[in-house]
């Protein structure tokens, strides 16, 4: 019997950490005439892959773990397996069936041949595998290529059952020179899975209130429209279809004025038009685009403004733990009006604020005329804020000692990353000393610096001018990168937003 | 005893303790709600009651050998504190996996027995990562596979997706219509230079020609006169050589004479236009040297193709199942 210690508890959690799988599993044990080497399998081999003595301890795992690790790996891979040895043969027949496009989308990266070698290879591998399917991701420009085809693919048995329905582009497959065409209707098909789908993504297509008529999503946690045109009251429909949606990305919505959500569930919802969803669909009249947002979601945690080339109001009614908002900005075409509970911003100026929001703990913000006096007066609406994206220049005096010292006397900041770009000048200098000598809590400030700037003298000057040896914080960190991050919120799938923070760069 | 020394032990006395014997016969203990956060011990504890004493230790299925239920107590004792936030949980997991690879296995096997799906689940992704990318003689080495199939059985699934003889018929003609545009592209490019250059050089061959031939002469035929010029030359480069006047002519001879190494005057060089015809283009962007107007009409131009190759071959070819046969490949548009 043995009594086990904190302290030597511990002390296996941290071995373990470190790797080591803890050899004292045999302390704890009372056996009648075991040593301390003895397992109820072989000894560990020898580190070199010898032959003789290696053992293959993975085909012995069941069936249907084998076949969850291949459902985990790419469509090429998973294809794959079955040539690695006898026992591996029928896994992938009879694991959940993953057609990435993307994983199959070959080079040359040229139109035709490379549609025509996906396409086929799409056919072959719904005509070899007997289902069920777990995930089907293709481009969208399939719709309108060959719907026919499409059609026949979501009617093929192996993907009974589907949980995963895509059609989306991502950076791979690009239709043939971003050509717009006619937004067609996606076939019947399509919503053959509504039963089982977790995770759907239309893009380039139409939906006629007739197609969402009656739907019902009982399992779609995630939703994604982009570049989709539907009339409002069929957007209301499909998201109400979906009684445990968690995520939600309408970008490039056309069709629909105001938009009303309410949901218990949704946590992470990105809305906006991106350029090339804009671009694409200039030539349409009478283009509809979002003019006004209302959210109602109490679990709501992060709000991503994609942009828009429209002024817009997007109108948070409740959101008590919202963490993450972004990206605000001042462009001229946008003059998008947010209101938060009582708190009004227009663009970026804060307009109103009566009661703050101490949940806030990530902000992105842009702007052509980015600011010290813009962002501190955001910074009084949400007091909690931890990471800070400055995603533009900053410029402006940026003066601050005698200006904000009520500020600084009165509120403690509580920022530990700061995020921007950065070359040097004065008006950043102030800009950036002002966090540096006044944020108790910083733990990083990252400055994204061009090439030229990117030697160590520079670094070197750097740390002299933002006086950190006069640093607020001793466990602030200034790293410079020279990787300049062009994207204001990284959401390029709907699973992206359940990323906890979807303004850092990952790339 | 000290006071801190009695607070330390006193709440370890008042703990349930849960016996378990592996396999192998060792037996341990671990405190209940470690051992309950699995379901196969929780539900032994609940249904049959055993586990209270060393004689009545929960006997573990085979696939738990000691080792990995040391990690699997491990990680129970970690995730079953409920304080914890999902960044912490996450920065143990990711450490948690990064075990030998045999290892991994022996604790995949092991959690699956206990039914505890998000170790399951955690180790497997781990032991996806690992396949991932690798070739299959890798996956062998590392996993101690058995190579025990036949040649033939390792090649029936790569030919099924990989070996459409279409695929190679269109990259062929890609490549070599690829090659006439930008043959005509540089000569293209030659003429315009030519044009504002040697103005009056033409005009003198012109007028000699027109004289030559008894044409009325003047502008209106000249560039077609040039054309006919330039494809002469081209049938006979050796003839245009020779003509000593022929200002134009030996700039002429040298677009005639366009192959590999011509081409690399193009301002974006894509060297794979020397590679085998099939793949020619390997790592090829979409900047290889054509502009987008080329790039259409090649695009068409094999799309037309593609076409007529489809309703062909989906008359033979195309798969067993029924709905699949339906498929029509292009839509006209």
């Amino acid at each position: 019997m043995e009594l086990l210690c904190p302290s030597a508890k511990r002390r296996r959690s941290e071995d373990l950490a470190a790797g080591e799988p803890p050899p004292r599993a045999t302390e704890a044990t009372e056996a009648a005439n075991l040593g301390p080497t003895t397992h109820s399998k072989e000894p560990p081999p020898p580190p070199d892959a010898g032959g003789g003595g290696d053992v293959d301890r993975i085909s012995g795992l069941p069936d249907a773990v084998l076949g969850e690790i291949v459902s985990l790996l790419s469509t090429k891979e998973a294809g794959r397996t079955q040539i690695l040895a006898s026992r591996w043969r029928h896994v992938w027949f009879a694991s959940p069936l993953v057609i990435d496009g993307s994983d199959l989308w070959t080079k040359p990266k040229i139109f035709t041949a490379a549609n025509e070698a996906l396409a086929s290879a799409v056919s072959k591998i719904l005509s070899a595998h007997p289902g069920p399917g777990r995930r089907f991701c293709v481009p969208p420009h399939y719709l309108h290529d060959r719907p026919a085809t499409v059609d026949a693919w979501l009617s093929s048995p192996a993907l009974h059952n589907l949980q995963e329905l895509d059609f989306w582009e991502g950076k791979h497959m690009v239709h043939r020179y971003g050509r717009p065409y006619p937004l067609a209707p996606p076939p019947a098909s399509t919503f053959r899975f509504s039963a089982t789908l977790r995770v759907s993504t239309l893009s380039k297509c139409e939906l006629p209130d007739s197609s969402v008529e009656g739907i019902h999503f009982p399992h779609l946690k995630q939703l994604g429209l982009e570049n989709v045109s539907l009339s409002e009251g069929s957007l209301h429909t499909m998201i109400s279809s979906c009684p445990v949606l968690e995520c939600l990305l309408l970008n490039g919505i056309f069709g629909v004025g105001c938009l009303r959500i309410s949901s218990n569930t949704l946590r992470s919802i990105g809305v906006g038009t991106d350029f090339d969803c804009y671009r694409d669909n200039l030539h349409r009249d009478n283009l509809q685009l979002l003019e006004e947002v209302i959210i109602d979601a109490p679990c709501l945690e992060r709000s991503l403004y994609l942009g828009s080339f429209k002024p817009t109001n997007f109108i948070i009614i409740s959101a008590p733990k919202l963490e993450a908002l972004g990206c605000l900005n001042n462009d001229w075409f946008e003059r998008t009006r947010l209101v938060f509970g009582t708190i009004i911003i227009q663009g970026l100026k804060v307009v109103s604020l009566t009661t703050t929001l101490s949940s806030v703990k990530t902000l992105a913000v842009a702007s052509h005329n980015m600011n010290l006096d813009t962002v501190i007066e955001l910074m009084k609406c949400f007091p909690c804020l931890e990471n800070l994206y400055i995603k533009s220049c900053i410029s402006g005096e940026n003066r601050w000692r005698h200006k904000h010292r009520d500020f600084i006397k009165s509120c403690d900041i509580h920022l530990k990353k700061i995020v921007l770009s950065y070359r040097g000048i004065k008006s950043q200098i102030n800009f950036a000393s002002f966090f540096l000598l006044n944020a108790r809590e910083l733990e990083l400030m990252r400055l994204e610096v061009g090439n030229t700037n990117y030697n160590e003298a520079f670094f070197a000057e750097q740390y002299r001018m933002l006086q950190m040896e006069k640093r607020a914080s001793r466990g602030a960190r200034l790293h410079f990168t020279n990787k300049a991050c062009s994207h204001r919120v990284h959401v390029n799938h709907v699973r992206d937003l359940s990323v906890a923070d979807p303004f850092e760069c990952m790339e | 005893m000290s006071e801190s020394e009695l607070a330390v032990i006193k709440p370890e006395a008042l703990k349930t303790y849960i016996w378990l014997q592996c396999f192998d016969g060792s037996i341990q203990q671990v405190e209940e709600e470690v051992a309950m956060f699995c379901p196969m011990i929780c539900r032994e504890i609940v249904k049959n009651g055993t586990g209270s004493s060393k004689n009545h230790a929960i006997a573990l299925p085979e696939r738990v050998n000691p080792a990995s239920l040391s990690l699997i107590l491990d990680y129970c004792r970690f995730h079953q504190v409920t304080g914890r936030s999902n960044k912490e949980r996450k920065s143990f997991d990711e450490k948690f996996v990064r075990i030998e690879t045999e290892k991994l296995c022996e604790l995949t096997s092991a959690a699956d027995s206990l039914q505890l799906k998000p170790l399951v689940d955690l180790t497997s992704r781990a032991l996806a990562r690992i396949i991932e990318g690798k070739t299959p003689e890798e996956i062998r080495d590392i996993f101690h596979l058995p190579d025990d199939l036949t040649e033939e059985e390792k090649l029936e699934p790569l030919k099924n997706i990989n070996d459409d003889p279409r695929i190679r018929l269109l990259n062929r003609l890609y490549a070599k219509k690829r090659k006439e545009l930008q043959e005509r592209h540089e000569r293209q490019k030659l003429k315009d230079v030519q044009v504002q250059k040697e103005q009056k050089d033409e005009r003198s061959l012109d007028e000699l020609l027109c004289f030559i031939n008894g044409d009325g002469g003047g502008r209106a035929t000249k560039s077609k006169k040039k054309n006919k010029r330039r494809k002469d030359h081209a049938k006979n480069p050796p003839k245009a050589d020779s003509e000593p006047l022929d200002a134009e002519g030996a700039a002429c001879v040298v677009p005639c004479k366009v192959d590999s190494s011509n081409v690399s005057r193009l301002p974006c060089q894509n060297p794979d236009m020397q590679d085998d015809a099939e793949y020619p283009f390997e790592d090829a962007d979409l900047d290889d040297g054509l502009d987008p107007a080329m790039k259409e009409e090649l695009d068409r131009e094999v799309e037309d193709f593609a076409r007529r190759l489809n309703s062909v071959w989906n008359e033979s070819h195309i798969g067993g199942n029924g709905p699949v046969q339906r498929f029509s490949g292009f839509n006209h548009r």
